[in-house]
C-alpha cells in the first residue's frame, strides 16, 4: 500500500517536472531578448557551433561581435577547402575568449586559432559577461567555473543559466516575432558569419576616419584581466600544438599605438599578427568604406568578405592547413553547412536584384516558396516567358489573366488556390494584395512582405527562402502603357 | 538570505537532504544547526540578541518550573493546615513572579530598546557629547535583529505559560532556541506556541512524499502570492503613494490594491513558511483563513495574522480582562450604581482598547500605527457597544441576514474597514493619509476609468495589470473554495480528486510564477512587509 503511494508520489513529481520544463523550455525562446542586445545572433551562432560534427573544424576563429560580422568561414572553405568556425560572441571579454577555447576543444581539434584582439583594449561591463556566457551550455563544467569567478549574486547566477529567470519581464513587451523565432525561423548566421547587408546610416564612413596614424586615442591594456586570458589562451595553445594567429577587423579608432601594443604582444610569444588597417591591407582589399561597413568597427557582409579573403590569403601562403573540399578529407556534414551558406548569399543577391532576368535566374530553386500575381497584360520578354514556363508557371505568360501562382515543393498552385502553409488575401483583380506565411502561421514578417500591383496591370513577385523562413524578395514590374 | 533568494532554495534542499539522512533523534539537531546558519548569514550581529533572549527565558522557566515542582511537593504533605499551604503557595508565587517579571522586563525591555533605539540617538549623542566623545551613533548603527518581534513573543508565550502551568517547562536549553530561531517562521512567523510547535520537534519525523508534495504546493502557492501579486502591485503602489496629487477616485483603486497587496505579501510568506516546515513534516499554526469572508471586523481579526491576535488575546486580553484593577472598577461601578449596559460596554472595551494600542505598536513606533491601533480600538470598541444595539435594529426592521446579498454587504463593509486602516499606514504620514481621504471624497472622478487617464497615473501597463487582476480573482476564488472545504485544504482535496488536476496545477502555478512573477536580477524585489516587525 505504502509502495504504491509513493510510486505515484514520484511518478506525479515527474510528470509535474516534464510538463513544466515541456512548457518552460519554449517559453524561454520566446521570451528571449532577441532585439536589443544581438542575444539572438549569439544563440543562432552557439547553437550551430555545437551541432557541428565532432573534430571536424581545422580553424576556429574567436573573438567578439567582429568575429561575427568580419570572419565569413564560408569563403575560407570555398576558396581554400579550410573547414572553420566563427564563434564569436558580443562584446567578449578576453576571459570570456579564454574559456570558450576550452569549452570548443572538448568539441572540435582545431589545428589554428584566429584571435581578434579588439577586446584586448577592452573595458569589461558585467553585460559583456553575460551576452559572452548565456549561450554556453548549461550542463558545461567550464560554464560553471568561469561563472563561479565572476562573484555574481545568486540571481545573477541564475540568470545565466535559464532565459525565462532572465527575460520574464519581457513578457508584456512580446510580439509576433518572438514567436517566428520559436519556429526557427529567421536564420541569420552562417558558419558563424551573419551576412548582414546593412549599411551604417548614421554619418559617411570615409577613408580619413580610419585614419591609422591619428593617434588620438589612447592605447593601454586597461583591464589586467585581459592580458593574464591572453596569456592564458597563448600557453594553452602552445600546450595543445595549436597555432595561434592574431588579427584585427578595419575599425573607426583604431591607431598605430593599438597597433604596436598588439605587435609587441605578438612579438614576445612569436605569432604572427594581420592588422586589417594597415594602409597595404586596406589597399588591397579594396575596401569600401561607404558600402563595407554596418557601423565604425563592422564590417557589413561585403566588407567581412573582402576582410576574409585577405586572412584567408595570409594563412593559406603562410600555413598548411588542410584542403577538405573533396577527396578523403571530404566532410560531408560541414559540405552541407557550406551549402547553406551558398543559399544565403544566393539570398543576398536575389534580395539585391531588380531585373526581373537575374530574379528568374535565381528563384528556380525548390528551397524559395514563389508567389507571383499578375494582373491585365504584362509585358514580359520572350526570355522571361520562357523562363517562367520551365519553371512551371505556363499560365503566367497568357495575357490579360487575372491570377496568382504559387510554387511551392515543386508544385505549382493556380487560379488563387495555394498550399496549406500559405495564405492569400484578396484576389488578383480587387484587391492586389498578398502575402506569403510560413508553418500555418502568418508572421508579421510575411505580412510585412505584401505585394502590391496598386492600380496598374503588371506582374509582382514575392519570394519566401523556406530554409530560413522569411521573404527574400518582394518584386513589382507594371506593365508599361 | 530571504524566501525569495536563489540561494535560499540551494539552502532548503540541502538541509532536507541532510534532515532526512540523519537518525531519527538527531533530526531536531539538524533543524537546529540549519535554523542558526540561516539566521546567522542573514546577520552574525543578529545572533547575541536571540541567544540572550531564548537563554533569559529558558533559566526562568526552569525556575519558575522548578519552583512548582517545589511547592507541589510541599503541598503533599498532608499535616499542613490550609492557611500554612496557602501561606507556601503565596510564598513561591511572589518568587516566580518576581523571576517571570525579571524575564518579561528583560525581553520586552530588549524589544522596546531595539524598536524605540533611533529615538534615543539625539539624546545619547548629546549625552555623549558632554562626556567629550567624539563618536556619533547614526541610525545605521542601530541593530533590529531579524523576526524579533516573533520570537520574542514565542518564547515570552512560552515562559507565561510555564508560570500559570499550562504546561511543564522544557530542560533542555536547545529545544527552546529552536523553537525561536526554527528558520521556516523567524521571519515572519507565525508566532509559535511552545506546545504545539515544541512537541512537533520531538515527533519523530519520517520521509512522506505527501509532506513533500503539500509543502512544495504551499510554498508554490505563497511564491505566487507573493512574487506575482504582491511584487506586481507593490510597482503600482510605489508609484502611486509615492506622488501625491488630487487623483480623486484613482485613490480607490490603490487602497483596493494596497489590500490585495498585503494579503498576498503577508499570507504569501506565510504560506512558503508552512510549505517548507511541512516538507520536514512539521506543522505550523496557521496564520490567515480566508479573512476577506468574514462577516464582522471582530471575526475578520480572527481570521488575519491570527498567531499574533491570538497571543494577544491569551496573554493580554483575558489577563486584563481577569486583573484586579478590572475587577475593583467593576465593583466601583456596582457600586455607584452605574446602568448596566454601561458598565459591561467599559469593562469590555478597556482590554480592547488595551490590545489594539499594543498591536499598533507591536507593527511599528510611528505615529501612523499608533493612530492604527486607535483605529481598530474605536471600531472594536463600537462594535462591541452596539452590536446588541444593532441585533435589535434588524430584528425590527425585518432585515434577513441569511441572504447572500446581506453577506456580501457585510463583506464589503470588512473590507471598507479595513481599507481604511490601510489609508493610514500606507500613505506615508497621516498628513498623506488625510489628503488622500480627501481627493477620494471631494474629487468624483470616475470617468477616469474610461477615458484613459487611469493608465497614465497607473505604473502597471495593461497587459501586467491584466495579470495582477487575474491573480486577485484567483486569490479570491481560491479562498471562496477553501471556505466551502470547511477546514479541507484545497491540496488534499484535488489530491484525493484526482492526482493529474494536482500536477497540471502545480505545473501551472510554477510556469505562472516563473514567467510573471517579478524577481531577477532586473528587479530588487521587494521584501516582505511583515519581516521588518
Amino acid at each position: 500500500m505504502r509502495k504504491n503511494k509513493n510510486i505515484k508520489a514520484v511518478a506525479s513529481i515527474i510528470i509535474t517536472v516534464i510538463l513544466i520544463f515541456s512548457v518552460l523550455v519554449p517559453a524561454g525562446v520566446i521570451l528571449q531578448d532577441k532585439f536589443s542586445t544581438n542575444k539572438f545572433l549569439d544563440r543562432q551562432n552557439i547553437q550551430e557551433f555545437y551541432s557541428l560534427e565532432k573534430n571536424t573544424i581545422d580553424l576556429l576563429c574567436i573573438g567578439s561581435s567582429q568575429i561575427m560580422n568580419g570572419f565569413v568561414a564560408g569563403e575560407i572553405y570555398g576558396n581554400y577547402g579550410i573547414t572553420s568556425y566563427g564563434l564569436g560572441t558580443c562584446s567578449q571579454p578576453v576571459y570570456a575568449a579564454y574559456h570558450w577555447l576550452l569549452e570548443a576543444e572538448k568539441y572540435q581539434s582545431p589545428k589554428m586559432i584566429l584571435y581578434e584582439v579588439s577586446r584586448l583594449y577592452g573595458d569589461n561591463s558585467p553585460m559583456n559577461y553575460v551576452k559572452a556566457f548565456t549561450e554556453m551550455k548549461n550542463t558545461s563544467p567550464i560554464k560553471l567555473k568561469a561563472l563561479s569567478r565572476l562573484e555574481l549574486t545568486a540571481e545573477e547566477f541564475a540568470s545565466y543559466y535559464s532565459d525565462v529567470y532572465a527575460f520574464h519581464s519581457r513578457f508584456s513587451e512580446l510580439s509576433k516575432d518572438d514567436f517566428t523565432y520559436l519556429l526557427g525561423g529567421n536564420k541569420q548566421t552562417y558558419l558563424g558569419a551573419a551576412l548582414s547587408e546593412r549599411l551604417f546610416d548614421e554619418y559617411s564612413l570615409d577613408e580619413e576616419d580610419f585614419s591609422f596614424d591619428k593617434g588620438s586615442y589612447a592605447a593601454d591594456f586597461k583591464d589586467e584581466e585581459n592580458l593574464i586570458y591572453f596569456e592564458k589562451m597563448v600557453s594553452y595553445c602552445k600546450e595543445k600544438d595549436i597555432k595561434l594567429v592574431l588579427f584585427k577587423t578595419t575599425k573607426e579608432d583604431w591607431t598605430a599605438a593599438h597597433h604596436t601594443g598588439v605587435k609587441e604582444l605578438a612579438e614576445k610569444h612569436g605569432l604572427d599578427f594581420v592588422d586589417l588597417n594597415l594602409e597595404e591591407a586596406v589597399t588591397e582589399m579594396e575596401l569600401d568604406f561607404n558600402n563595407d561597413f554596418i557601423d565604425p568597427e563592422h564590417y557589413n557582409y561585403y566588407g567581412a568578405v573582402k576582410a576574409t579573403n585577405y586572412i584567408g590569403k595570409f594563412i593559406d601562403k603562410n600555413y598548411d592547413l588542410p584542403d577538405r573540399r573533396e577527396g578523403s578529407g571530404y566532410i560531408e556534414s560541414y559540405g552541407e553547412k557550406f551549402k547553406d551558406y551558398l543559399h544565403a548569399v544566393k539570398n543576398i543577391k536575389l534580395s539585391n536584384s531588380n531585373n526581373l532576368d537575374d530574379i528568374l535566374k535565381y528563384i528556380d530553386d525548390d528551397k524559395y516558396t514563389i508567389v507571383i500575381a499578375k494582373r491585365g497584360p504584362s509585358d514580359l520578354t520572350e526570355k522571361q516567358i520562357e523562363l517562367f514556363t520551365d519553371m512551371g508557371f505556363t499560365a503566367v505568360s497568357k495575357d490579360y489573366i487575372n491570377s496568382v501562382f504559387v510554387k511551392s515543393n515543386g508544385k505549382i498552385y493556380e487560379n488563387g488556390a495555394s498550399p496549406k502553409k500559405i495564405h492569400i488575401y484578396g484576389t488578383a483583380d480587387k484587391a492586389f494584395f498578398y502575402a506569403v506565411a510560413s508553418g500555418g502561421q502568418v508572421t508579421a514578417k510575411a505580412e510585412n512582405a505584401a505585394i502590391k500591383i496598386d492600380d496598374a496591370d503588371g506582374i509582382a513577385i514575392a519570394v519566401y527562402d523556406n530554409a530560413s523562413q522569411r521573404i527574400v524578395l518582394e518584386y513589382t514590374q507594371k506593365t508599361k502603357e | 538570505m530571504t524566501f525569495l533568494s536563489p540561494s535560499f532554495l540551494v539552502f532548503l534542499a540541502a538541509s532536507i537532504i541532510i534532515f532526512f539522512v540523519c537518525p531519527f533523534k538527531y533530526r531536531w539537531t539538524v533543524l537546529l544547526a540549519v535554523s542558526v546558519a540561516f539566521y546567522a548569514i542573514s546577520g552574525t550581529e543578529y545572533l547575541p540578541f536571540i541567544l540572550a533572549s531564548t537563554l533569559s527565558v529558558y533559566f526562568t522557566a526552569v525556575k519558575i518550573g522548578k519552583n512548582w515542582e517545589i511547592l507541589d511537593e510541599e503541598l503533599k504533605n498532608t499535616e499542613l493546615e490550609r492557611e500554612e499551604k496557602k501561606e507556601i503557595r503565596n510564598k513561591y508565587k511572589r518568587k516566580n513572579k518576581k523571576f517571570l517579571m525579571l524575564a518579561l522586563l528583560f525581553n520586552i525591555g530588549l524589544l522596546c530598546c531595539v524598536k524605540l533605539g533611533r529615538y534615543f540617538i539625539s539624546p545619547l549623542n548629546a549625552f555623549a557629547e558632554l562626556l567629550g566623545s567624539e563618536t556619533e551613533i547614526t541610525a545605521k548603527m542601530l541593530i533590529v535583529p531579524l523576526g524579533i518581534s516573533y520570537y520574542t513573543f514565542s518564547v515570552v508565550g512560552y515562559l507565561l505559560d510555564v508560570y500559570w502551568k499550562r504546561y511543564k517547562y522544557e530542560k533542555n536549553y536547545f529545544r527552546v532556541l529552536l523553537f525561536a530561531i526554527y528558520f521556516p517562521h523567524i521571519l515572519q512567523g507565525p508566532i509559535a506556541r511552545y506546545n504545539k510547535l515544541g512537541q512537533e520537534f520531538k515527533k519523530e519525523h519520517r520521509f512522506d512524499w505527501d509532506n513533500i508534495i503539500f509543502g512544495v504546493q504551499l510554498m508554490l502557492w505563497g511564491y505566487f502570492k507573493k512574487l506575482v501579486i504582491a511584487d506586481r502591485l507593490n510597482i503600482f503602489l510605489d508609484e502611486a503613494f509615492g506622488s501625491l496629487e488630487n487623483y480623486g477616485w484613482f485613490y480607490i483603486v490603490t487602497l483596493i490594491f494596497d489590500v490585495f497587496y498585503i494579503y498576498a505579501d503577508f499570507s504569501g510568506c506565510v504560506d512558503i513558511a508552512r510549505g517548507v516546515s511541512k516538507i520536514f513534516g512539521i506543522e505550523l499554526e496557521l496564520n490567515f483563513s480566508r479573512p476577506f469572508l468574514s462577516k464582522d471586523i471582530s471575526e475578520f481579526w480572527r481570521r488575519w495574522h491570527m498567531s499574533l491576535n491570538g497571543w494577544f488575546k491569551d496573554y493580554v486580553f483575558y489577563p486584563i480582562s481577569a486583573s484586579s484593577p478590572i475587577k475593583t472598577l467593576n465593583k466601583l461601578l456596582k457600586k455607584i450604581n452605574a446602568p448596566k449596559e454601561l458598565s459591561r460596554i467599559i469593562i469590555a472595551v478597556i482590554p480592547v482598547i488595551v490590545i489594539w494600542v499594543l498591536t499598533g505598536l507591536w507593527h511599528g513606533t510611528a505615529k501612523t500605527y499608533l493612530a492604527w491601533g486607535m483605529y481598530y480600538a474605536i471600531i472594536m470598541s463600537c462594535s462591541t457597544a452596539f452590536s446588541p444595539a444593532f441585533q435589535n435594529m434588524l430584528k425590527k426592521f425585518k432585515i434577513k441576514t441569511d441572504t447572500a446579498t446581506w453577506s456580501f454587504i457585510r463583506m464589503a463593509k470588512v473590507f471598507t474597514m479595513f481599507m481604511g486602516g490601510r489609508l493610514l499606514v500606507s500613505a506615508g504620514g497621516l498628513r498623506n493619509s488625510l489628503y488622500i481621504l480627501k481627493s477620494i471624497l471631494l474629487t468624483p472622478n470616475p470617468w477616469i476609468f474610461v477615458n484613459g487617464s487611469f493608465w497614465k497615473l497607473s505604473a502597471l501597463d495593461t497587459k501586467n495589470m491584466l495579470v495582477a487582476i487575474l491573480a486577485i480573482i484567483l486569490l479570491i476564488a481560491v479562498d471562496i473554495i477553501q471556505e466551502k472545504l470547511e477546514g479541507k485544504s484545497l491540496r488534499e482535496h484535488i489530491s484525493e480528486e484526482n492526482m493529474f488536476t494536482g500536477i497540471i496545477l502545480t505545473a501551472a502555478l510554477t510556469v505562472a510564477i516563473l514567467i510573471f512573477g517579478i524577481y531577477g536580477a532586473e528587479y530588487d524585489s521587494a521584501a516582505f512587509v511583515y519581516m521588518a516587525y
